[in-house]
């Protein structure tokens, strides 16, 4: 029989034993371990010098791509950028020629209208016919007419003749952003007080126009002999 | 745990960073690639549809203005008085010259009026009459221009002299030219004065 001090020396060694032994696998495991994990490092260090030969054509690569492409976008861009500057200049031309157009349009009924209202004379409204080629115009010529209406209002009233002015053709001779020579051709019939007409007669006229504030207005009327 | 649980585990977490690691650099590059695709897509579309827009302004606006601008009128003009001069001077000497070459500024209806009405009226009046006639425009303006075909107001003067009345005489008077686009000439299709 074994006394209790020697049993429990006897545990004791059963234990360290046991314990000695758990160290010895737990060693092995960890040497396995370290084997593993410098395999792995091996697999990584491979993995990492294994592509080393495409790396430097990968990065060669990698590199002249980026060169080409970004010579080839720059290029490219810089043809659309001179392309749309072509066709902001197209898109500004056309403007241009149908603000031509139009003007072309509105200096010639601007010069139909003053080169009729200037030829027609009613002598029962010729203060008010007087007013309206004041209004219609501009300058010295104004000036002028302002000076010379009453006897022109006095005249036809005195005459108490009535001319119907019509406007056959007009043509613009040359014109600018705020002038214009308009070649006008008459058409006027003279009715004098006893209802008797006159033969229509022709009348060709050159207006110069100007742009006074939104309207336009004649500066000069000359007749072409 | 065991100690090769353990390093199982530590194993499997190696294996699974470095699949991560692999994978991000993959996705990295693959966006890249698909990056540089849409920038060059981008790109090219902008190239192409800006080469478009200046090929759709030029044929359908660029082309078709050029035929009315300050050019062209001034062209038309200078047409419209040379054919009006053409066709109302003539003297008898040079008569067949005069008339031929006014109708080389003529075109249509009017080509073959006027050659009619030379031949039946005027040629034989000048030869008779001996008549000599000169036109001088004084102004001339542009009414309306289309691209192939215009009408232009001529303010003329005509002198007229004969063999009775060898005092030349003034006749002015005003024409509406109406000229039409042929080959790239403007020729005269109308004559009406007003």
């Amino acid at each position: 029989m074994l006394s209790t001090t020697e049993r429990v020396g006897t545990d004791a060694d059963l234990l360290a034993e046991k314990a000695e032994a758990e160290a010895a696998e737990a060693e092995s495991a960890a040497a396995a371990a370290r084997e593993r994990a410098s395999r792995l490092r091996q697999q990584a260090g491979a993995a990492a010098a294994d592509p080393a030969p495409d790396r430097p054509r990968r990065f060669r690569v990698g590199l002249s791509r980026p060169r080409w492409t970004t010579v080839a976008a720059a290029v490219a861009l810089l043809c659309t950028a001179a392309l749309l500057t072509v066709g902001g200049y197209l898109t500004w031309d056309h403007r241009k020629t149908v603000h031509d157009e139009r003007m072309r349009a509105e200096y010639t009924a601007a010069a139909r209208q003053v080169a009729v209202s200037l030829m027609s004379i009613d002598h029962n409204n010729a203060d008010g016919d007087v007013q309206r080629i004041i209004d219609n115009s501009t300058g010295e010529f104004r000036d002028e007419f302002a000076q010379a209406s009453e006897d022109f209002v006095k005249l036809a009233k005195d005459a108490k003749v009535t001319t119907e002015a019509t406007a056959t053709a007009a043509a613009v001779e040359s014109m600018t952003d705020d002038a214009a020579v308009v070649l006008v051709t008459v058409s006027s019939t003279v009715t004098d007080a006893d209802g008797a007409k006159d033969a229509p007669r022709n009348w060709r006229l050159s207006v110069d126009l100007r742009r006074d504030g939104d309207q336009i207005k004649m500066a000069k009327v000359e007749f072409v002999p | 745990m065991t100690v090769d649980e353990m390093t199982t585990t530590s194993d499997v977490e190696a294996d699974v960073e470095a699949g991560a690691e692999t994978g991000a650099e993959a996705g990295t590059d693959s966006r890249l690639r698909r990056g540089a695709h849409w920038r060059a897509i981008v790109v090219v579309g902008l190239l192409v549809s800006s080469a478009a827009l200046v090929t759709v302004l030029y044929l359908t606006q660029y082309r078709i203005d050029r035929q009315t601008d300050t050019e062209a009128v001034d062209e038309v003009v200078a047409a419209a008085s040379s054919g009006t001069v053409a066709l109302l001077s003539y003297a008898p000497d040079t008569l067949e010259a005069d008339l031929a070459g006014a109708r080389s500024k003529m075109t249509g209806d009017f080509l073959t009026y006027y050659g009619k009405f030379t031949s039946d009226v005027v040629a034989p009046a000048v030869q008779q009459k001996g008549i000599t006639a000169t036109a001088q425009i004084v102004r001339a303006g542009m009414m309306e221009i289309r691209p192939d075909s215009a009408k232009v107001l001529v303010f003329l003067n005509q002198e007229t002299s004969s063999k009775e009345r060898p005092d030349p005489s003034l006749t002015a008077s005003s024409v509406v030219v109406s000229l039409t686009k042929v080959d790239g000439n403007w020729l005269i299709s109308a004559f009406d004065p007003v």
